[in-house]
């Protein structure tokens, strides 16, 4: 197979319309050819199949090579997000325990009832923010419960996650570092100080279990605290844009909100088709080590090779009328990237979906429907979106 | 009536689930059982066993899993005699990998070559499928017993 020509303009990372809804530009690449290879040499692979096998070879590294510049996001460069097997294997498995589905489904009882308890404080019709106050605030506080750290400005929290991961856009800008940086070390700090409070005052939380294999020896200071960064970070957004645009999906189609309530059994496909058409980390990129073929494209290694999971997810290969909810799908034609895949899949994910559950449970039982009082609004680059407000009323 | 021994090995916590759905299916025949992590077998007790079901997953290239591979390691090293023990296995795996379910594989070699005998067929689930591997658990376990009779 030959590659297309060199080009820009199928994959404008950074325009605004691009950002708003890539589908069309995905759409209209993969009708010329399943691989491309941009001006700057690096290759995106759009079709599911072909991500599903190629992201997950062991050649595929997540390591950087040695060309790429150096970035504030190289802070967590001890930590799963940067390191490949075996480095990686010893420090996944540090969390592994907690996240387990049978943790999961313990720790999202803490999501359903901090669910409850702001549902159950509201005044009839009061318009409440779905993104924040039921998207990041429980699930961000369920894991704050799991490291047994303080939840902090859990607002602040959010948006200093937010403009850390502006440096991992395809084409940043030479400003981004400084905003990234800034997001960083605050993030860090709070941790760090949460860490050593807990030093001198142990919990029994899974920051407790980190800060003893330090004080085992077996885990350097900069190992617990990059680790501990990513959870406390993360545990709100990334399951908040999915509750999100399950309150959205919700609100413009009541009868999947109706059957959310009435059929149990239908729970687990319905946030999974959430997930597929709405993922939150939207490029998984990799670097091979070794020359390799993705649909007959020749890839040297060293390249920066980007998976596009919005691309995968929504291959109509795979998936029929791919750009429709459909919560009846086949197993076949529900398997999504989403939660990434292979060794560096969200470790986080079974908490995510099972959390996702939980706030949406807590809502559907109590209410008839949802009403959008204004349109949401987001925040995105290529890399990362984000909910900035969706105020909705909840209708009895 | 003897217990049913249900131990898994485990990297992410699926075949934990596992061991839970099989564990509801022989209750529901009446008989008793004890889930145990594989990390926390002690080998002297396992000649004693005599009946059990051996879950894992498989990690990365083909390998054992984090709490299988030291349980593994001890049954090799120790060579307990396990003539006296019948066992259902059952894999986790993604057939999307070449090693697919390697891991129920070596275990099972090696509990067979210790003079263990296994029943029925060994369960592989696959990740690949997209179908929930409590399925599978069920509809094996429902039978596992029963061709030991």
């Amino acid at each position: 197979m030959t590659v297309s020509p060199p080009t820009e303009d199928l994959f404008p990372w950074n325009d605004e319309a691009f950002r708003a809804d890539p589908h069309p530009w995905y759409d209209r690449a993969r009708q010329i050819a399943p691989v491309h290879r941009t001006g700057d040499g690096t290759f995106v692979v759009l079709g599911h199949g072909d991500t599903m096998h190629a992201a997950r070879l062991p050649v595929m590294s997540i390591v950087e090579p040695g060309w790429a510049e150096s970035h504030p996001w190289q802070i967590f460069n001890s930590t799963v997000l940067s390191l490949d097997p075996p480095l990686h294997t010893r420090m996944r498995r540090l969390t592994n325990r907690w996240l387990s589905p049978k943790s999961a489904a313990k720790w999202s009882a803490t999501t359903s009832e901090l669910t409850a308890a702001f549902l159950d404080a509201l005044e009839p019709g009061q318009v409440v923010d779905a993104h924040f106050d039921i998207g990041v605030s429980p699930t961000h506080i369920t894991m704050c419960r799991m490291l047994d750290m303080p939840e902090g400005d859990v607002e602040r929290i959010f948006w200093a996650l937010w403009d850390a991961m502006l440096i991992n856009a395809t084409a940043p800008g030479h400003e981004i570092a400084a905003t990234s940086q800034a997001g960083l070390d605050y993030l860090f700090a709070e941790t760090e100080q949460h860490l050593r409070a807990k030093q001198a005052e142990p919990g029994v939380g899974l920051a407790d279990d980190l800060l003893a294999a330090h004080a085992r020896g077996e885990l350097t200071w900069r190992e617990v605290l990059e680790t501990t960064v990513i959870l406390y970070m993360s545990g709100g957004p990334n399951p908040a844009y999915l509750i999100g645009s399950a309150i959205k999906l919700f609100a413009e189609r009541p009868d999947i909100m109706q059957v959310y309530r009435d059929e149990p059994a239908s729970r687990e496909n319905i946030v999974n088709e959430v997930a597929r058409l709405n993922p939150v980390e939207l490029i998984i990129t990799r670097f091979p080590t070794e020359d390799i073929d993705i649909h007959g494209v020749a890839v040297p290694a060293g390249s920066c090779v980007k998976f596009p999971i919005g691309a995968a997810n929504r291959d109509p290969a795979v998936f029929s009328a791919p750009h429709e909810f459909d919560h009846t799908r086949s197993p076949d034609e529900s398997r999504n990237l989403t939660f990434g895949l292979g060794v560096h899949s969200c470790a986080g994910q079974m908490l995510a979906r099972a959390e996702v559950d939980a706030v949406l449970t807590e809502v559907a039982k109590r209410y008839s429907g949802i009403e959008l009082v204004s349109s949401p609004t987001e925040v995105r680059t290529d890399r990362l979106v984000a909910f900035e407000h969706m105020p909705v009323r909840l209708l009895p | 009536m003897s217990i049913v021994h249900i131990y898994y090995g485990t990297e992410s916590g699926n075949a934990e689930m596992v061991a839970d759905d099989v564990a509801e299916v022989l209750q529901g025949q009446g008989l008793q059982t004890v889930i145990v992590e594989m990390a926390d077998i002690d080998i002297a007790d396992l000649a004693d066993i005599e009946r059990a079901v051996f879950i894992t997953s498989t990690y990365g290239e083909g390998d054992l899993p984090e709490t299988t591979a030291p349980f593994h390691d001890q049954l090799v090293e120790q060579r307990p005699d396990l003539s006296g023990l019948s066992f259902g296995a059952f894999g986790l795996g993604d057939s999307v990998y070449e090693t697919y379910n390697n891991g129920i594989d070596t275990l099972r070699s090696t509990l067979v070559e210790l003079g263990a005998r296994q029943l029925g067929e060994t369960a592989k689930h696959d990740a690949a499928s997209g179908e929930p591997a409590t399925d599978l658990a069920q509809e094996w376990a429902t039978t596992l017993l029963g061709v030991s009779a």
